[in-house]
């Protein structure tokens, strides 16, 4: 057995608030986590408070962005002012078209891992199994 | 094509051949002789003969099937048109990127400047720049348009009617079109003196962004709804664009991007009728963004195998007579998502090769990527390379004095007729599931595109498909080419701004009897029988000034979609 079966059940939340229709690597990593037996709650467009309650309700492990259109910063910070407001500490990871020059900023800001362009499903997995050990 | 003759030798001939194969490679020297397919599944021998293509009929260019180009001269006659889709935050930052293109080499036919500009996507989807909805996007991707003084920003120093205005918007572009008619009448111009083209592809945009969008029964009808206004009132305007390459960009393969932008095809030609037209008043305004990937060969034999199949069906199935309407004129767009942010300059050799792989298809019109789009958006320099590698190829290598230099290759041949014959199966599945529209209702073709996009990743992460750069041949990436950014919450501030200045200056009673107007048509508008009430609606609506936003506001409240879910 794999270590990753040791874990207990995970749950990331994957959310979209900004209009960007890139999803094929939202897909992506929604099926590889799924595969590794992570619990995988997916929001379709809301807005940023609306995501912040249902990351409580869910009371979810990680929060995944996603960000190919160059609003990562924009989406970054809103989130964490909506989660701050509500308390909520669960780790905010992004990925997708990221400069690598704005990912000082991101973790600045408080985001926890950045996962841009050439980035495998298997390094965002290993955070999340990272998180439960 | 041969005679008996012939053929018995070749089998002579290659028998000689299997032998040699069997006794020296895989007996003496253990050749593992894998199975090569195409990107489509085909499977692909290691030569071919003239037995491969014995059935194949003879063909020229320019007479029906069109396997071999449209015309009996290609770019001997006319080089095909260089056009680089572009645009970014306000309507002044994406004219000087035009107007920079323009004077690099982007050109449509013959001198016509052509002006294919993107959109972002709250102007895609009709939320205009104040709601909140947009906030955060408003100029990323593309510039942003809600009002007619923005139309006038972006076009203001065209002279209209010898210009080619190719809009590439999602969703809102029914609205768009009445504002670019309204925009031109302001301008002294009638519709039937414009030129270009619109997207018309509501279908597949929410297909493949899965953004908020109309119902497919109401996307059905808007397209419906364009292609009877433009072929009735502006003769020279492409419709329609038949866009496969959204498809292809979530991997979907050479021979599915096929079936089913040609199922698309069937059903809005079907719709047109429906709507009072004859088929050759407006198939010949079908235009086209074709994906094309990394398989050489294989997209090369697609695009042979698109024209041949676009003829058939349009002259067999719909009757048509017209030699336009059974010529279809191929726009192609490079694959963007066979480029890396990895060792970003091999990417000038990826588009060099799918430049060369549209020249010996004969495509009319190309879309170059530039080598740094998966960083970000590309930069004057990364632009004007793509650019470049068109002229090199049409200048200095003499590949273009050739008509269908590929005609007659054993492979190609062989290979056109494999790829028509499993684009048919895919076109033909998805009719006996109720066509294209039905399947974006039902959910076939979604699941279809995730599943192939999932299988990209899958295929990448264990190693089975190489990608150069991004899971062999690695380096430490010493340097990153810089991203060319916009400061973007100063453009989202000032576009805001804009628009409170214009929604100040309007007759806002006007305003709301005007959209009104619009639902009361869209309500009526219930079939693609009743098509050409809606556009009068929406021209009116872009006279008393309405944004772009509201007018897809009302018509979507009588639609319904999925609309962003707060």
């Amino acid at each position: 057995m794999g270590k990753d079966q040791r874990k207990e059940k995970m749950k990331v939340l994957m959310a979209r608030f900004s209009l960007d229709g890139h999803d094929r690597g939202l897909l992506s990593i929604m099926s590889s986590f799924r595969d590794a037996g992570i619990e995988v709650v997916y929001i379709y467009f809301s807005d940023p408070k609306e995501l912040a309650k249902v990351a409580e309700e869910e009371d979810a492990d990680v929060i995944g962005l996603t960000s190919s259109m160059g609003q990562h910063l924009y989406i970054a910070s809103t989130l964490l002012n909506a989660l701050n407001e509500r308390r909520i500490n669960a780790p905010v990871i992004i990925g997708g078209v990221i400069p690598t020059r704005d990912v000082p900023q991101l973790i600045d800001m408080g985001i926890k891992k950045v996962f841009g362009p050439g980035s495998a499903p298997r390094d965002a997995i290993d955070f999340v199994y990272g998180l439960s050990s | 094509m041969f005679s008996r003759k012939t053929l018995d030798r070749v089998n002579e001939m290659m028998k000689d051949w299997e032998k040699e194969v069997e006794e020296v490679y895989v007996k003496k020297l253990k050749f593992g002789s894998p199975q090569y397919t195409s990107e489509s599944g085909i499977p692909i021998n290691y030569v071919y003969s003239p037995e491969d293509v014995k059935d194949s009929e003879p063909e020229m260019p320019g007479a029906f099937p069109y396997t071999r180009g449209n015309r009996a001269l290609g770019y001997q006659y006319m080089p095909w048109m260089i056009q680089l889709l572009h645009g970014y935050g306000t309507g002044e930052e994406t004219r000087d990127r035009t107007k920079y293109l323009i004077r690099e080499g982007m050109k449509g036919y013959g001198e016509t400047p052509a002006v294919l500009f993107a959109v972002d996507t709250p102007t895609h989807c009709g939320f205009d720049p104040d709601n909140p909805k947009a906030r955060g996007m408003v100029g990323l991707g593309g510039v942003n348009i809600s009002t007619l003084d923005d139309i006038h920003t972006l076009l203001k120093d065209y002279d209209l009617p010898n210009t080619r205005v190719a809009d590439n918007i999602r969703f809102t572009c029914l609205p768009f079109l009445a504002m670019y008619v309204v925009y031109a009448e302001g301008r002294g111009h009638r519709p039937e003196e414009l030129n270009g083209q619109s997207q018309n592809g509501l279908g597949n945009r929410c297909l493949t962004t899965n953004l908020p969008s109309p119902t497919p029964d109401a996307q059905y009808r808007l397209e419906i709804e364009l292609i009877k206004y433009s072929c009735q009132n502006i003769k020279r305007w492409n419709h329609t664009n038949l866009c496969g390459y959204v498809f292809g960009e979530m991997n979907i393969t050479p021979t599915q991007e096929l079936g089913i932008v040609l199922s698309k095809a069937v059903d809005l030609v079907e719709g047109g009728i429906k709507a009072g037209l004859k088929p050759d008043e407006f198939v010949p305004r079908f235009s086209s963004q074709v994906h094309l990937g990394m398989d050489f060969f294989e997209e090369i034999a697609k695009l042979r195998a698109w024209r041949r199949m676009w003829a058939k069906i349009m002259k067999e199935r719909f009757g048509c007579k017209d030699p336009r309407s059974l010529q279809y004129r191929i726009h192609v767009h490079t694959a963007g998502s066979s480029l890396t942010s990895q060792q970003p300059l091999n990417n000038i050799a990826r588009a060099t090769l799918q430049v060369l792989a549209c020249v010996l298809g004969g495509v009319q019109s190309m879309h170059t990527n530039s080598y740094d789009e998966a960083i970000g958006l590309p930069s004057e320099e990364a632009v004007r390379t793509a650019i470049r590698i068109n002229q090199i190829v049409l200048h200095e290598t003499g590949i273009p004095h050739v008509t269908d230099p590929m005609g007659g290759s054993y492979y190609l041949e062989s290979l056109t007729n494999k790829v028509e014959e499993e684009a048919e199966k895919v076109r033909a599945e998805i009719e006996s599931k109720g066509g294209y529209f039905e399947c974006i209702k039902n959910g076939w073709l979604r699941q279809l595109l995730e599943k192939q996009s999932i299988k990209w990743r899958q295929e990448v992460d264990s190693g089975e498909r190489i990608v150069v750069g991004l899971n062999k041949f690695k380096i430490e990436e010493k340097e990153e080419v810089p991203a060319f950014t916009i400061y973007q919450p100063e453009i989202e501030a000032e576009i805001t701004e804009r628009l409170e200045r214009w929604r100040a200056n309007r007759n806002n009673t006007e305003v709301k009897d005007s959209l009104e107007r619009v639902k009361e048509a869209m309500s009526n508008y219930d079939t693609v029988e009743k098509a050409g009430i809606l556009m009068p609606a929406l021209i009116d609506a872009a006279r008393a000034k309405c944004t772009l936003g509201e007018m897809m506001e009302a018509i979507v409240e009588v639609s319904g979609g999925r609309i962003y879910s707060t």
